[in-house]
């Protein structure tokens, strides 16, 4: 929790991506899901919008776990100077795991 | 009621679409040194061997059946050609079919926590579907 107070020692762009994690574990977790979220509700109106395509909210999240899972892929590869990556394994297990299933259920659905 | 062909095919994608994930998360760490590798997490290297074995054999499976399938002399029936092989091939594949949805489902059922109630739910709803889809196949040829 000590290196959640300052800003000191960050010396690279790995070493800042890292600190959030310092203070609050799931982080990266919280704003993968934002991402997934938002990404997810853009491409459903979007496909409300368009008058030919029929829109469903399950291929709007599969299309948005896959986008997720890919960030999340880079994100265990970016590391600070202790090693400790952005996305820890942990974590990047949960969102592989909703990839897989938002992947069933769009597949069962077809 | 759902095709077993149909069934067979998106349960066949599901399995390559998580071979593809488990495959980039492998190679794309391994090539730049993650420091926290997936492969040494023991639930996803054995989800990974699993669904990698039971996929790897689906081209020696497919092609023991073709050849029984295609080595029958066929009988004819009343009103029909009667075939038995089909029933082989569709005992096979379905058994294919279980195998790669237990395989998959294993992962984010761990990590996950599902309940198994939901799984046994799912199971025996895939298993009714594989079952009255494999008597259409066995009755109606497709």
């Amino acid at each position: 929790m000590a290196m959640c107070n300052s800003l000191t020692g960050l010396t690279s762009v790995g070493d800042f991506l890292v600190w959030p994690t310092g203070c609050f574990y799931y982080f990266w977790l919280l704003v993968l899901v934002v991402i997934f979220i938002t990404l997810t509700l853009i491409l459903y109106n979007r496909e409300k919008e368009d008058l030919q395509a029929k829109p469903d909210i399950i291929s709007s999240f599969g299309v948005s776990s896959l986008v997720t899972f890919i960030l999340a892929t880079i994100g265990t590869l970016i590391q600070n100077a202790d090693g400790i990556p952005m996305v820890q394994s942990d974590v990047f297990l949960y969102i592989f795991a909703v990839t897989v299933v938002f992947m069933m259920i769009w597949f069962f659905k077809k | 009621m759902v095709k077993f062909e149909n069934l067979f095919g998106n349960l066949a994608w599901i399995g390559l679409v998580a071979l593809a994930l488990f495959s980039i998360v492998i190679l794309v760490q391994g090539d730049n040194n993650a420091s926290q590798p997936l492969i040494n997490d023991a639930l996803f290297n054995s989800s990974f061997g699993g669904l990698n074995d039971t996929i790897g054999a689906l081209e020696g499976v497919s092609s023991t059946q073709y050849s029984t399938f295609s080595s029958e002399k066929p009988k004819t029936g009343f009103g029909s050609i009667v075939l038995f092989t089909i029933v082989s091939a569709g005992k096979t594949f379905s058994n294919v079919i279980f195998a790669i949805f237990t395989i998959v489902i294993k992962l984010p059922l761990v990590v996950l926590g599902i309940d198994p109630t939901i799984t046994a739910m799912i199971v025996s709803l895939l298993t009714i579907t594989v079952i009255i889809s494999l008597w259409i196949v066995y009755k109606f040829g497709g």
